[in-house]
């Protein structure tokens, strides 16, 4: 029998694989036959198990941490700095933000002792020196690619410089050389670090100026810091002194950037103007100014074209404005607003930065409050001009805490925005109040005076069409006087000659006093004897009526045939308008024919030789056509385009046979219809417009449009 | 990084970078577990469970991968999470509802059960002193010899160090032995 010292022996021998082959195999029969030493081994193998999972949590638990460090973004911090105590300060890029060089931080100075002990994890890592001459600005670049900026002096000697150059940017290089990524035990994660000294004949040199430098990274995280590193007794580093990371931005010229709404440009293009030209795109935006209703807010997007009716319309969007029910908060940003930072004035400003555009855009898109108001997300940035992008994302974030669904919109927006830490413009205060100061006295500058040009604008329009509408107006009284002089005139005439021909044919002298009727309600037929005949005739001549008169005296008979005359246009509807005129030769004036239906009638007399003229215009075309004699029955025509002096002539050829009057009127009547209808198509296109690009202009409001 | 490449990373001594990566699975596994009653600490130490078992899993000779990683994670979580409830108290209504049913449950049941005797036998050596653990740490994990444990742990000889060894495997699994037999701490 073994002892149980000796069977744990072999167990463990078994467990840990330390038996031979015979032994093994003596030791697996064994097992066959003896439940309790198969028990025992059951139980080592459990507890080696157990042992093992102590080793597991405990580097679980440390993933664990990492990740939770990693996602809260809490202690999240850059470890760059020097090795030692001295302070490099530097600044992390994206790679292709390198050669722009504009981005620059200050750095500390220090005159401690900048040697690395000889425990220091660092001296794993490849030296690099670089000989610089001190009287220059210089330029290095390492091998992972930081690139230092060395002005002239730093390192007050004459002569060369010696400047020494660890790095370690990636993650391999770091673990590898042992250098910890903690500070005062938090565990940050880096985006490299790397230690410069400078000496001179082997001689530590102090820096008096700043060195700027660049360190590359893949992506710009939010909360990178400058951290100071202390080397500890043991050689291992603990990372201190913070400093969050100020992020330069790089300016443009400001009238290059995009502040207009987004797709305003293109929709500006698409209405077929050009939006290349910038003096008409900006005249055409900022025009909106003067357009909006200052009441007019952002509308919720419930209703659609479809659901409301043409009264309702009329009654919400009548004089521009709508009801206030509709209103909630947030009012479209002004154009005014825009046109006052939009110029060089801001130029080397936050606002002259891209990252600056990207934000407008979400105003625009959101809708701003107004000037006045503490929401008002344009004014955060004006009134911050001196101040980090991001801390004035933060206060628009704060700001917009609230239930409802822009203020959470613009809340998430901001957040991200404010995430990316974009830092500031280097901008002195004196500059800032005056910029404010400018800005204040700008809106409301160009507010009144957009305002004013558009109203200005909107009443000569108006004006100009009043002024058109009257002028037609008058030409049209004046036509119509002339008309009806002529419609009696023709009367009379026709009467007489109408008479003449009666008495003619009845074989009969006209009794010299005969009096035609002075208007044809006076006709009255009830009369008898030989006025019978005026009455017959003055019957037929008021109904255009054949007259089949036989004499009770003679039986003899007067016949005058009246016989009708229908014209048709042939693709009428292609016209304007279309006036046909009679000339009745003898009677020296003209009429008008009138269309009861698709036809133009008029019932010819057979006694009278009539001329046929029609008269049409199409926008500022004008059509015309004529024909001599013309006689009963249907009649197509076909008008022919000419030329306004054409037509002109042709009509004065008419007036030949029209005593007193002319023909002229037409024309002008004609002419003056032509320029109405001219200056309204020109407000219908611009009020168009201004409904197409009314969406885009302001795209917080939902505006409901009628087709 | 793939599944085969973080069970690759698994199998060596790297396998720290492996469960840090694999922490991006946490989130999803939190969210169940919270859903159905379950505390952030408790969602916490349920897919630590999760690694330990997957790790166990992952160095198993036979091992063969049948799902994704995620999938894996997430199965196991659940049963334990469902051990777990059913502890707490007489109801086990899971809503899990987005899991199917998959074949490799009985395997993953498997993995629990032999997982919660190990982790008995974690609590038996608990009750072992500091210096037991350390020293069956040593030899179990590390494999030093026992000259070597000797000098670290500060015995006075290899025997010594050996009796030492003895000793406190015969408390742990004396331990063991009492608490698999209590009814109350069998999962």
């Amino acid at each position: 029998m073994r002892t149980e010292l000796e069977t744990m022996d072999s167990i463990t021998n078994y467990v840990m694989n330390r038996m031979s082959a015979q032994e093994r195999t003596a030791f697996e029969n064994e097992l066959r036959t003896d439940l309790k030493l198969r028990e025992q081994l059951e139980q080592q193998l459990i507890l080696m198990e157990g042992i093992k999972r102590s080793g597991l949590k405990t580097e679980i638990g440390k993933a664990g941490q990492a990740y939770k460090v990693r996602s809260t973004t809490k202690y999240i911090a850059i470890t760059i700095a020097a090795l030692a105590v001295i302070g490099v300060a530097m600044w992390m890029l994206k790679n292709q933000e390198l050669a722009t060089g504009n981005h620059e931080t200050a750095g500390a100075m220090e005159t401690t002792e900048n040697t690395l002990t000889s425990n220091s994890p660092a001296n794993y890592l490849p030296l690099q020196v670089f000989t610089i001459n001190n009287a220059t600005d210089t330029i290095i670049e390492t091998a992972e690619g930081i690139v230092f900026a060395i002005p002239a002096g730093t390192y007050g000697v004459n002569g060369n410089v010696d400047v020494e150059i660890r790095e370690a940017l990636h993650a391999t290089d770091i673990i590898m050389s042992g250098l910890s990524t903690t500070s005062n035990g938090e565990i940050l994660e880096t985006a490299g670090m790397f230690h410069i000294r400078a000496t001179q004949n082997g001689k530590e040199l102090i820096m008096q100026k700043t060195i700027t430098a660049q360190v590359p990274a893949e992506e710009i995280k939010p909360g990178m810091q400058l951290f100071d590193g202390v080397q500890n007794a043991d050689g291992s580093v603990n990372w201190i002194n913070p400093k969050p990371q100020e992020n330069i931005l790089n300016t443009v010229d400001v009238t290059t950037l995009d502040f207009y709404p987004p797709g305003y440009l293109k929709k500006v293009a698409d209405l077929g103007y050009d939006a290349t030209d910038k003096r008409f795109t900006d005249s055409l935006y900022y025009s909106f100014s003067g357009r909006m209703d200052k009441s007019l807010g952002l509308i919720e997007p419930v209703e659609t074209a479809e659901d409301i009716s043409d009264e309702e319309y009329q009654l919400r969007f009548s004089n521009g404005g709508n009801s206030a029910s509709m209103l909630t908060q947030g009012i479209a940003l002004d154009p005014a607003r825009i046109k006052a930072i939009w110029n060089s004035q801001f130029n080397n400003t936050i606002l002259a930065t891209k990252e600056f555009e990207e934000r407008l855009q979400s105003i625009h898109e959101f809708c701003d409050g107004a000037e006045t108001s503490d929401n008002s997300l344009l004014s955060f940035y004006i009134n911050n001009l001196e101040k980090n992008l991001y801390e004035i994302d933060s206060l628009v974030v704060v700001s917009h805490i609230g239930e409802d669904v822009r203020a959470g919109q613009i809340y998430a927006r901001f957040k991200d925005f404010c995430n990316r830490r974009d830092g500031k413009v280097k901008t002195d205060d004196a500059q800032v109040n005056a910029l404010r100061k400018y800005y204040a006295e700008k809106v409301n500058i160009y507010q009144s005076a957009l305002a004013k040009t558009q109203r200005e604008f909107d009443m000569k329009e108006e004006q100009e069409l009043q002024d058109l509408q009257k002028s037609m107006n008058k030409k049209s009284s004046e036509r119509r006087q002339q008309l009806e002089a002529m419609r009696s005139e023709q009367f009379m005439k026709e009467y007489e000659i109408n008479m003449d021909e009666a008495y003619r044919q009845l074989g009969k002298p006209r009794p010299p006093k005969s009096n035609p009727p002075k208007n044809n309600y006076l006709v009255r037929l009830s009369t008898s004897g030989l006025k019978n005949i005026d009455a017959y005739v003055a019957e037929s001549l008021v109904k255009r009526m054949t007259l089949d008169y036989t004499d009770p005296e003679t039986g003899k008979k007067a016949v005058i045939k009246y016989d009708s005359l229908n014209v048709k246009i042939v693709n009428e509807s292609n016209y304007d308008r279309v006036n046909i005129y009679l000339i009745p030769k003898k009677l020296n004036s003209y009429l008008l024919m009138y269309k009861p239906l698709d036809k133009y009638i008029y019932k010819l007399n057979e006694l009278l030789d009539y001329k046929l003229v029609c008269l049409a215009h199409k926008g500022e075309q004008v059509f015309i056509y004529q024909q001599e004699s013309v006689s009963p029955g249907d009649f197509a025509v076909s008008l022919v385009m000419e030329p306004m002096k054409e037509v002109e002539d042709i009509l004065s050829g008419c007036d030949k046979n029209l005593g007193s009057f002319s023909m002229q009127k037409e024309l002008e009547l004609i002419k003056s219809q032509i320029n109405f209808d001219k200056k309204l198509r020109t407000a219908q296109k611009e009020n168009q417009i201004t409904n197409e690009l009314w969406p885009v202009v302001f795209p917080c409001l939902v505006r409901v449009s009628l087709h | 990084m793939t599944d085969h490449d973080l069970i690759a990373l698994l199998r060596t001594d790297k396998r720290h970078k492996a469960f840090v990566k694999l922490y991006k699975y946490y989130k999803t596994v939190e969210k169940h577990i919270r859903a159905n009653r379950g505390s952030r600490d408790e969602a916490a130490d349920i897919f630590q469970e999760a690694l330990i078992i997957l790790y166990r899993k992952v160095n198993e000779t036979e091992f063969v991968l049948t799902s994704s990683l995620d999938t894996y994670l997430y199965s196991v979580s659940k049963f334990l999470w469902s051990d777990a409830l059913r502890k707490k108290s007489s109801v086990a209504a899971l809503n899990f509802n987005d899991m199917e049913q998959r074949q490799d449950d009985l395997q993953v049941e498997e993995a629990i059960a032999s997982e919660n005797k190990f982790r008995l036998a974690e609590s038996a050596l608990a009750q072992v002193t500091a210096i037991c653990r350390q020293l069956l740490g040593y030899f179990y994990i590390d494999k030093y010899s026992m000259q070597e444990i000797a000098s670290k742990l500060g015995f006075s000889s290899e025997q010594s160090a050996k009796t030492q060894k003895y000793k406190c495997l015969e408390k742990a699994r004396e331990a063991y032995v009492q608490l698999s037999s209590n009814p109350l701490t069998q999962a």
